[in-house]
């Protein structure tokens, strides 16, 4: 090792080579993948493998910035991002920044490339050449605010969403700006496609002023971090330590240790999901409600209604671990060597993620209606009510609203059940694989559905192979429910007190959200444009698959598992 | 579940040919340690030498690969609740929750032991001036480590655990931890079982102790009885050596020329006519510290694999 650019370098590789490795065979397998399914004729289109490149390409980003952030953050040094080991190496500030910097734009590019040649020119998709400057500008943002913030990664998090948003608007105002100017030089009109034909100058302009502005930032983070400027406490965790200073406390004491547990449980990670909606009305009543009119807030609300249930799954997987940030998948001894039993330690967790989307569902009924209420000052929100809630009975809507809302809180809660137990058993190698069969399934996914836009006339085989497919998952669901069943009676960990309350609230999860199912689909099923129609039957069994049932009854077996080794 | 023992005359933890193996390393090799009610138990050796794991296993959470582990009579996997309940311990890692409060962390901690007693924690908390409203991650390291203590205390537990408790403190802290240790002491029938490198300490508080080396217990018993069947002599010989004679009981030499000090395991007299078999006089003798005697048996120990490497 000559010098400490090929020192650095050696370092990024040597830690990342099993994951580079991973990625360098999804590259080269998609492209074979590809090229064998246009030489077979299988497939009438390269959409699929198209589209599954996409999702290899976005996994592969969000690793190479993992992996030039140092993922420091995984062994729990989450003041700084830039790791401190480095700051003793006689080496200037600016190149152990500038290195980093340089290697991840060099990988992003090199990915990019082999992506473009082996898998997206012959399956006849246009290169979006200009995309690639910027993903590296935002790649070298996402390194500027890892390093360049202070504080913990809350704080790192809240500076992203206001960084990431500025750069977008930045680039929108630049953009019409150029525009504007060449408007007055040329012809054209000033639509979508005069932003088009100025593209190339804007974004030289916008990646060469924002690229250097990250490197600058993170070189001014990492120098008052080596000259020790952050010692001290960062801001937001002084501001949030002195508003918990407010807030009532526990003085008293715990009726029971399960109680302290839930207690321990919910104080440490409960409010972290019930904090995202918050925090996203919050956002959005500041930054974009004024000026948008009741649908776009409609939508707004959706949206964050979906983003519930699906960041409760890896909300769930952080409430499942040591600390929500770090990667250690271990318990720690301090929790392994509670007096409880592992039936116990994994019901607070448990009833904890129940608690939390409780919480969450219900400051979403209670506040989205009076957030809608203050910012619909046109009374567009009455005539919506008029026009789609005029057709139903006072009871009808209850009735909705209620199997709603408990549907909606069972399959946030079963999300987070999901995510937890896989962290729970204390195994990276067990959450990997349910990664790769989670990803194999949303590829296979997208293969059928672009099959059955492809040959419309296979509708009928796919649905009958789907839904013997969803039988034998079903199957495999009950097998494995009577597995964890019987692994709790030999391991003395059946405690009905605990695992009665988790089964009720499945059944009643899962018997709500079929009720709304057969209630809400037609009985010949959900039209599917105009290719047929998805029997009810099969969205029900699909619903019942979404709420884990083996991971709910086997969390105690996990935990039992991660804590004797 | 197995039902605990509470038999005065079971040694509180009974290990028996517990071996376990982490990938190609062999952490523990053929265990055999027995620690009686009301003993105070040093375990000493290397860094890496197995005592951690040792103690992961009195505590259940490692699983014997092979022998087996009984604390109180049980199977500490087996029965994890009921194990725990009477076990304190305080881990070379302070791993307590840093976000709660002093006053938080005894309030929560209180949950899980009936026999918690409140006064005691109290008292323990101002004699080591913790301040209530405090969160543990503001606390020093050696702060924390007398949180952990009280922590680990207040429930005046059947067996303390402590494992490395001293590892880079001040002197204060230490004497807080060894202070705790004679606490426990105090009440009868408790026991202790501590690992640590500062032999001195062992010395000062351990009447038993097993000292483990690359995962085997090299000796184990009273600590009288080590010191007894060690011998620190120095022997004059007539004409200058260039090498130590080959004596059986030697574990380390050190030394030149005519002059040369021995470390010698076994019974007294039968080192002493080892000597003068070599032609030696004896000029000096005394009973080592716990410190030399580790020295020499860790080191004699290396030497004895690297021959049969060789």
């Amino acid at each position: 090792m000559h010098s400490p650019a090929l020192a650095m370098a050696w370092e990024l590789w040597g830690r990342n080579r099993t994951g580079m490795r991973v990625l360098i065979g999804g590259v080269l397998g998609l492209a074979l993948l590809g090229f064998a399914l246009s030489r077979s004729g299988w497939m009438r289109t390269d959409e699929p493998v198209f589209i599954s490149s996409v999702i290899l390409f976005a996994v592969a980003y969000l690793y190479v910035i993992s992996m030039t952030l140092y993922s420091e953050l995984r062994q729990g040094n989450v003041f700084s991002g830039f790791p401190a080991r480095m700051f003793t190496l006689p080496v200037r500030t600016c190149w152990l920044v500038a290195w980093p910097m340089l290697y991840g734009i060099a990988v992003l590019a090199l990915l990019w490339l082999a992506m473009a040649i082996l898998i997206w020119v012959p399956a006849g998709a246009e290169v979006q050449w200009w995309a690639l400057p910027l993903l590296a500008v935002a790649l070298v943002w996402f390194q500027a605010v890892c390093w360049g913030v202070p504080g913990s990664p809350l704080t790192k998090i809240i500076a992203a969403c206001v960084i990431f948003p500025a750069l977008k608007m930045a680039l929108e105002m630049l953009a019409w700006w150029i525009a504007l100017l060449g408007y007055q030089h040329t012809d054209l009109g000033l639509d979508r496609n005069a932003l088009i034909a100025w593209r190339g100058l804007t974004l030289t302009i916008f990646c060469a002023f924002f690229g250097p502005l990250a490197y600058a930032v993170a070189v001014w983070g990492v120098a008052r971090e080596r000259r020790g400027a952050y010692q001290g406490r960062a801001w937001l965790g002084l501001v949030l330590d002195h508003v918990s200073s407010w807030l009532p406390r526990r003085r008293g004491r715990f009726a029971s240790p399960t109680g302290a547990q839930l207690w321990f449980e919910w104080r440490k990670k409960g409010w972290i999901l019930p904090l995202f909606p918050a925090s996203f009305l919050l956002f959005v009543t500041v930054v974009a409600a004024p000026f948008v009119a009741v649908p776009v807030l409609l939508m707004m609300v959706a949206v964050v209604s979906c983003l519930v249930v699906v960041l409760a799954f890896f909300v769930g997987y952080g409430l499942g671990k040591t600390s929500f940030w770090g990667g250690d998948l271990g318990l720690p001894s301090a929790q392994a060597t509670r007096p409880l039993t592992s039936t116990a330690l994994a019901a607070a967790k448990v009833h904890t993620a129940a608690l939390s989307a409780l919480v969450t569902w219900l400051f979403l009924l209670v506040v989205v209606p009076v957030w809608l209420a203050l910012l619909d000052s046109s009374g567009e929100l009455a005539r919506y009510r008029e026009v789609y809630l005029e057709p139903f009975s006072t009871f009808q809507i209850w009735k909705f609203a209620a199997l709603g809302a408990v549907g909606l809180f069972a399959l946030t809660w079963g999300q987070l059940v999901g995510g937890l137990c896989l962290s729970l058993t204390g195994r990276t190698w067990v959450v990997n694989a349910v990664v790769a069969f989670y990803l194999s399934l949303v590829t296979t996914s997208i293969v059928v559905i672009t099959w059955v836009k492809d040959r419309p006339e296979d509708f009928g085989t796919i649905l009958t192979g789907l839904t013997w497919c969803a039988a034998a998952l079903v199957g495999v669901k009950v097998l494995g429910a009577c597995w964890a069943i019987a692994t709790l009676l030999r391991r003395g960990l059946w405690e009905a007190g605990h695992l009665v309350v988790g089964l009720s609230l499945w059944v009643l999860g899962v018997s709500c959200l079929l009720t709304l199912v057969y209630w809400l689909v037609p009985s010949e099923g959900l039209p599917v444009a105009s290719v047929g129609h998805v029997p009810v039957h099969l969205i029900a069994v699909t619903v019942i698959l979404t709420m884990p049932l083996v991971r709910l009854l086997a969390a105690p077996v996990a935990v039992a598992w991660n804590r004797v080794r | 579940m197995i039902a605990a023992t509470s038999d005065a005359s079971l040694p509180v933890i009974q290990l028996a040919e517990l071996s376990r193996r982490f990938g190609a390393k062999l952490a523990l090799d053929k265990v055999n340690l027995s620690v009686p009610r009301g003993a105070v138990f040093g375990l000493v050796g290397a860094n890496g030498a197995g005592k951690t794991t040792l103690i992961k296993h009195v505590l259940g959470l490692l699983r014997a690969q092979a022998g087996t582990v009984r604390v109180f009579g049980s199977d500490p996997t087996a029965d994890p609740a009921g194990v725990l309940g009477r076990i304190g311990y305080l881990a070379e890692e302070n791993d307590l929750p840093g976000w709660m409060r002093v006053a938080e962390l005894l309030r929560y901690m209180q949950a899980f032991y009936p026999g918690w007693d409140e006064a005691y924690a109290e008292e323990l908390r101002q004699a080591f001036e913790l301040e209530p409203g405090a969160r543990v991650k503001n606390l020093s390291k050696g702060q924390r480590a007398r949180a952990g203590l009280v922590v680990a205390l207040a429930h005046r537990p059947e067996l303390l655990l402590l494992d490395e408790p001293s590892s880079g403190l001040d002197p204060i802290v230490r004497r807080d931890i060894l202070g705790a240790i004679i606490r426990t002491i105090a009440d009868e029938g408790r026991t202790v079982l501590f690992s640590s490198h500062l032999l001195h300490e062992v010395e000062r508080v351990a009447d038993k102790v097993a000292m483990i080396n690359q995962g085997r217990v090299v000796f184990s018993g009273d600590l009288d009885d080590v010191k007894h069947t060690h011998r620190c002599l120095t022997l004059r010989f007539p004409q200058p050596r260039t090498a130590p004679p080959e004596l059986v009981s030697v574990l380390a030499w050190e030394g030149t020329g005519c002059e040369w000090t021995a470390l010698c395991g076994g019974l007294p007299s039968a080192i002493r006519d080892d000597a003068i078999r070599a032609g030696a006089s004896i000029v000096a003798e005394r009973v080592p510290s716990l410190d030399e005697i580790f020295v020499a048996r860790a080191g004699a120990r290396s030497t004895a694999l690297a021959t049969q490497e060789d």
